[in-house]
């Protein structure tokens, strides 16, 4: 499974008009600067000549391929990820929260799994964590977050969506929180992270 | 009840926004700059105002002037400011 990260300063050191087509820097200028960050990071790990494409429910995809991506950006940094099962990816800078968001997506008991004094990185973990699942199937913030319920499981996390399980591994890189959901624990053997800033 | 001017000053508390840089027509993107900046500012919509938002509904709202016309449509009748 491959993780790639872009951060906004790596803009300089290239030409976006290698990586971009007219049409998809069309596509883009529309969006927050960030969204071609994390599509830069998949072009990055896979060549500068893939198309990505968006499905109906807004999750990406590259035609021609069976292997599923996934690509998240938050505050001047860009992440995708590659891999041959279904794969779930969301980042966050770490920053100041109103405590009414962690109130908004989580119980107190589900607080309780992590022994985090720092309620903003708290609501960073579980965030990440909720949002990583969501993307496995194309679902973002339409879907009530409070409704999933994260177990701690080994050295991951364990979230039941719709009936599934999913297994996420969060990792701090700088000021982000990089939160990766996947089918299978073993699919964090083989994990290829590359950074570009 | 709540009135547009709660919202534009509840833009101006959660995302330091300057009040006289936003107008209805200001995009959510202009200010909210991922998902969970939106949604933070959603639970303390929800909070400080109980206004109910689906979240079905929430990646519908493109710009301010939809957020007040959501707000005013979908505040709870009892509510009063927390």
């Amino acid at each position: 499974m491959l993780v790639c990260t872009v951060a906004e300063s790596y803009l300089k050191k290239i030409d976006t008009k290698r990586y971009f087509s007219e049409e998809e820097l069309a596509f883009i200028v529309q969006k927050p600067i960030e969204s071609l960050l994390a599509r830069l990071a998949l072009k990055l790990t896979l060549g500068s000549d893939i198309s990505i494409k968006n499905r109906v429910n807004g999750a990406p995809y590259i035609p021609g391929r069976e292997d599923f991506c996934s690509l998240s950006h938050s505050h001047g940094t860009g992440v995708a990820v590659y891999s041959k099962k279904k794969v779930g990816v969301d980042i966050e800078k770490i920053r100041k929260h109103r405590s009414e968001l962690l109130q908004h997506i989580s119980t107190e008991a589900e607080q309780r799994v992590f022994s985090e004094k720092d309620n903003n990185l708290l609501v960073t973990y579980i965030w990440t964590i909720k949002e990583a699942v969501l993307k496995t199937e194309g679902l973002g913030i339409s879907f009530p977050m409070k409704n999933l319920k994260i177990k701690k499981f080994a050295k991951f996390f364990q979230v039941k969506l719709r009936d599934k399980l999913w297994y996420v591994k969060i990792k701090m890189s700088g000021d982000y929180v990089l939160a990766l959901a996947v089918e299978e624990v073993a699919q964090f053997g083989n994990l290829n992270y590359k950074n570009y800033s | 009840m709540i009135k547009e001017d709660d919202i534009y000053q509840l833009i101006e508390l959660v995302f330091k926004q300057d009040r006289k840089k936003l107008s209805r027509e200001t995009s959510i993107e202009d200010f909210a700059k991922d998902s969970m900046d939106i949604m933070e500012f959603i639970a303390v919509l929800e909070s400080k105002y109980k206004v109910k938002i689906d979240p079905s509904e929430v990646t519908k709202l493109k710009n301010i002037g939809e957020i007040i016309d959501y707000a005013e449509k979908n505040q709870a009748t009892d509510s009063s400011e927390s």
